[in-house]
């Protein structure tokens, strides 16, 4: 996690005087705001000890506090399910299957209210209530289509858990945390996970402080090592929950005993990130292999090999200039040193393992001068995506660069579709953030910020977003009839016409006609003409289907896409509708 | 010999006090400086400017001159200026006062609804985006707009990212009165003729959603609604309460008050508008926007015009516009129910739904917004009012 990281700026050696401890504990406080709106008390005894002696707990909490870290007791997180869904080992399954994250969504449809709070037991905003009486309501309402059983079947064990008490509050507990967890796995920032626990429902206080329970749960997992500090939080249960051993007390793993010599490792994990506040200086850090001597080189290009090549020491002499890599062991095991950032246009720092002579050839940053930029966010508007973030102090331009997500960028090979444009920061604020044409599917968009420095420019390391994929755009669009039949006045029909951008399968539609004051929404009972059934469209070929209408009008006519069907074929496309008078018939 | 000097106007409305008067009425103001003969008019203070409007300080004396419309002579000072001023408020009317046409925009809505943002940013945009996309300018037409907007206005917003102050109400004009922001609207044509542009004077009275609570206090707005060419009616959708059921929850920062109904301040300054006149609806246009979109955003599904990239046109695109028009209507449904709907449909004769999100994000709870300032959909309710006027076309799609 990031948190790891960052930490390690702290990470400088033995202790110095009171401020010198103070000013690393800033600096700690400051790179952990980057990541994380709140922690728990495992947090700051870290950073506590980490600054050295000269810094009392209150020191770190006030540290973080002026950072706009909130300081929350964390709650202890379930490690098995529930037992009310532990008898049904394909609940989750279920769940995910009919698309949703949670088991409740079923019980409130898209009308899922917003503001839930888990902590202390389950609170629903407003006059919601989740209890038996809702969830049979629901099923009541389960539309007959495929996903019928499977509905009934994650609604009735909820109906049987809202018997016993508390068994709700823990299955949503439950599934919100393992939600997280997922996304912890996949190396979101904390503030990421809050808000997608915010996505979820979660009321924002909570969510910061279930964001934050999690993650620190994954850094602790990750964690190689004991933690420096031993854990003295009075963590908070939220309710009942089945809780997960301290984690924070495991014992060190045993180390095993060398009885072969292991092969020359390459150090694949060689990172660097900008010091917080300063453009000059940035930090490095790696994990030191199980054998063998580490070395850095500094150049101007990248080297010629490959991530893993093993080349004779010698040939790794002729590359760049030697970096001392005596560097400073942190919490992780990793070691860190910070590096002056080269005057010039390029750096690259290689890491290399050495041992008899042989050099295993590890990874290569790029070495780039101030932060990045901050809070990067996207937001869709069709093809359109609006970006927006905080830009560092000192810069003036940024590099937006963009690709689609299905490829990954260190991928060797002449990047496929990469899109680039620059923006001033002047066009930025005036014309408020950039935007560009992106297209329909998933993006992954990097921003380099770019600094003006003495003579010339540099650019900062990037900062990075996926911009998620909306469906396939299908257009549609509601045709008179031509012929004979079309011209007789009695009939009132309409010809659908669908046509799809790109190639794809069209899920389950439904055309409603309905007589509302203003055009539908959505679609309501008895208000549909004609289901249509899923198929495949080609862009070259539009779909035509008869709609037969009321004998009398005038009425809306629209069409959407089936909500019984399942979750993933309904995100499979996004149906354009058609200028809203072609909708009216009369 | 011939003149291109068009005939005098009958209806001239003052784009400060927006009061109403014949173009022979209007005043000249002597420069002070020195006449031919050295004669000099010394200021001195101007009480209908400070009755008026509540400005003070001293000014050379006001004049008529029956037979010149656009400059004059001082008949005390013998003077040449061109300074002419309202007869009523004592204004100085801007450059082309009387031969351009002139809109005069009233912008109201209940307290907290963003008028002041929502006019802030549109101006913004227009220097930027839409200025751009239209091939028009749109700059302060008067000294004191050019100031005060840039001051209190634009830079709040955009540098300090601060939120504006609730509005000045009429009822404190004495102490703080915040005259309307003049622009003039200027916009090249294609023509035979070269450089041809097409011009008219904006103004736009920022009402205090204070003054819209109470009959008593929508008095003092009657004469800026009456002489209005058009209304934009700012409404909140999260002072509805389906509308609230729906926001996100980092948006319900305070709890609607009962006068800032919506339905409620939609029906005072609707009776305003009719009193006195015979027919039984409205005939000015009205412009019905539904601001802070972006606390509702995650609720449209894909596909929604209300998510789709905002039209490109040089002009009024008005599919997308009644695209935007019937799902607010839909919304307005979900949100209020039918009551406004069908009051406007028997109140006015030509109104619009618009939905737009002047910051493009949810501003915190102490009124700071956290990003640049990124609208959606700001200048869709002003370009239906200039092209209702003429003054941008109308773009016609299938």
């Amino acid at each position: 996690m990031a948190l790891n990281e960052t930490r390690q700026t702290m990470m400088q050696g033995g202790s110095g005087n009171r401020s010198e401890d103070l000013q690393r504990l800033d600096r700690g406080a400051a790179a952990v705001s980057e990541d994380a709106s709140c922690v728990g008390q495992w947090h700051v005894d870290r950073l506590c000890a980490e600054a050295g002696p000269g810094v009392t707990p209150a020191d770190a909490r006030r540290a973080l506090e002026r950072h706009g870290v909130r300081i929350a007791e964390l709650p202890r997180l379930p490690t098995q399910p529930p037992s009310a869904i532990a008898e049904h080992p394909d609940f989750a399954a279920l769940v995910a299957k009919l698309g949703r994250k949670l088991s409740i969504e079923l019980v409130f449809g898209n009308t899922m209210p917003y503001g839930l709070r888990l902590l202390g037991g389950m609170r629903l905003d407003g006059d919601r209530r989740l209890d038996r009486a809702a969830i049979e309501e629901a099923q009541r309402q389960i539309p007959e289509d495929a996903d019928h059983y499977d509905q009934y079947r994650v609604l009735s064990v909820l109906a049987d858990a809202a018997q016993q008490s508390q068994a709700l509050d823990d299955i949503v507990f439950w599934e919100v945390v393992e939600f997280l967890r997922s996304l912890a796995r996949l190396d979101y920032s904390q503030r990421a996970i809050a808000e997608q626990a915010v996505r979820l429902s979660l009321e924002r206080g909570e969510a910061e402080v279930v964001a934050a329970a999690v993650a620190e749960e994954h850094e602790i997992l990750q964690s190689p090592g004991p933690s420096p500090v031993p854990d003295t939080s009075p963590s908070v249960p939220a309710t009942d929950h089945p809780t997960s051993p301290d984690l924070r007390h495991e014992p060190d793993p045993p180390v095993s005993r060398r009885v072969l010599p292991q092969p020359l490792q390459p150090v694949t994990d060689l990172q660097v990130r900008p010091m917080r506040g300063r453009t000059d200086v940035v930090q490095l850090s790696w994990s030191p292999p199980s054998a063998g001597a580490v070395s850095l080189r500094i150049a101007a290009a990248p080297p010629p090999w490959q991530v893993g090549t093993t080349i004779a020491a010698s040939e790794a002499d002729s590359y760049g200039q030697p970096l001392s890599a005596d560097g400073v062991p942190g919490p992780e095991r990793r070691i860190s040193r910070e590096l002056m950032v080269p005057e010039g246009a390029q750096a690259f720092v290689t890491v290399l393992t050495i041992r008899d002579g042989d050099v295993a050839v590890g990874v290569t940053v790029e070495i780039t001068r101030g932060a990045p930029v901050r809070g990067l966010s996207a937001l869709r508007f069709g093809a359109e995506v609006r970006l927006t973030w905080t830009w560092p102090a000192e810069a003036i331009s940024a590099h937006v660069v963009w690709q689609p997500a299905v490829g990954r960028e260190d991928q060797p090979g002449p990047s496929v579709r990469r899109q680039q444009k620059s923006c001033t920061r002047r066009a930025y604020e005036a014309e408020g953030g950039f935007s560009a044409m992106m297209g329909y599917t998933a993006q992954r968009v990097a921003v380099w910020a770019v600094i003006a420095g003495p003579g010339e420019e540099y650019v900062t390391a990037p900062a990075e977003i996926v911009v998620s994929a909306i469906g396939t755009p299908v257009h549609y669009e509601f045709r008179r009839v031509r012929g004979l039949v079309g011209l007789a006045r009695r009939v009132r029909q309409r010809e659908l016409w669908l046509s799809a951008e790109q190639p794809c399968v069209l899920p389950d539609l439904i055309v409603v006609e309905c007589r509302h004051p203003t055009v539908p929404l959505g679609p309501h009972d008895n208000e549909t003409k004609k289901k249509i059934r899923g198929r495949s469209i080609d862009p070259s070929t539009p779909l035509r289907i008869l709609i037969p209408l009321d004998a009398h009008g005038p009425s809306w006519v629209k069409c959407f896409v089936d909500p019984a069907g399942a979750a993933a074929a309904r995100a499979r496309v996004t149906l354009i509708d058609p200028p809203v008078k072609t909708l009216r018939v009369r | 010999m011939f003149s291109l000097t068009p005939l005098p106007r009958f209806r001239l409305a003052c784009p400060y006090c927006y009061e109403i008067f014949p173009e022979w009425r209007i005043e000249f103001r002597c420069s002070g400086r020195p006449g031919p003969n050295g004669d000099r008019c010394e200021p001195e203070p101007d009480r209908l400017l400070e009755s008026r409007l509540g400005i003070t300080g001293d000014r050379p004396h006001t004049f008529r001159d029956g037979r010149h419309r656009y400059r004059s002579v001082c008949p005390v000072s013998k003077a040449k200026t061109t300074t002419r001023v309202c007869p009523i408020c004592h204004s100085t009317l801007p450059v082309h006062f009387g031969r351009i046409r002139s809109q005069l925009i009233a912008l109201v809505g209940a307290r907290d609804s963003g008028k002041t943002v929502f006019m802030t940013v549109f101006m913004h945009e227009f220097g930027y985006r839409l200025g751009d996309r239209l091939g028009a300018a749109i700059p302060g037409a008067d000294d004191n707009t050019r100031r005060v907007f840039r001051r209190d206005y634009e830079e709040r917003l955009y540098e300090g990212h601060s939120l504006p102050d609730p509005t000045f109400t009429v009822a404190a004009e004495r102490q703080g009165y915040r005259p309307p922001m003049v622009f003039k609207f200027m916009r090249q044509i294609r023509s035979r003729l070269p450089g041809r542009t097409r011009q008219t004077l904006l103004s736009f009275f920022d009402t205090a959603g204070e003054d819209l609570t109470t009959t008593a206090s929508t008095e003092l707005n009657i004469r800026y609604l009456e002489a209005a060419d058009a209304v934009i009616l700012i409404l909140d959708p999260l002072q509805m309460k389906g509308g609230r059921q729906l926001a996100a929850i980092e948006a319900l920062q305070q709890e609607p008050r009962p006068e800032d109904d919506p339905y409620g301040v939609l029906q005072r300054i609707t009776e305003m508008l009719k009193a006195g006149h015979r027919d039984r609806r409205v005939r000015k246009p009205l412009g019905v926007v539904f601001t802070k979109l972006d606390a509702l955003w995650h609720k449209f599904p894909e596909g929604s015009v209300l998510k789709r990239p905002e039209p490109v046109g040089a002009g009024c695109d008005e599919r997308d516009s009644l695209d935007v028009h019937h799902q607010v209507q839909a919304l307005l449904y979900d949100w209020d129910g039918p009551q406004i709907d069908q009051y406007l449909k028997h109140n006015y004769r030509c109104f619009r739904y618009f939905g737009v999100s002047a910051l493009g994000a949810i501003p915190t709870l102490d009124k700071h917004v956290s990003t640049v300032i990124s609208p959606y959909r700001v200048g869709d309710p002003i370009l239906w009012l200039l092209s209702k006027a003429h003054m941008v076309p109308v773009i016609r799609r299938r």
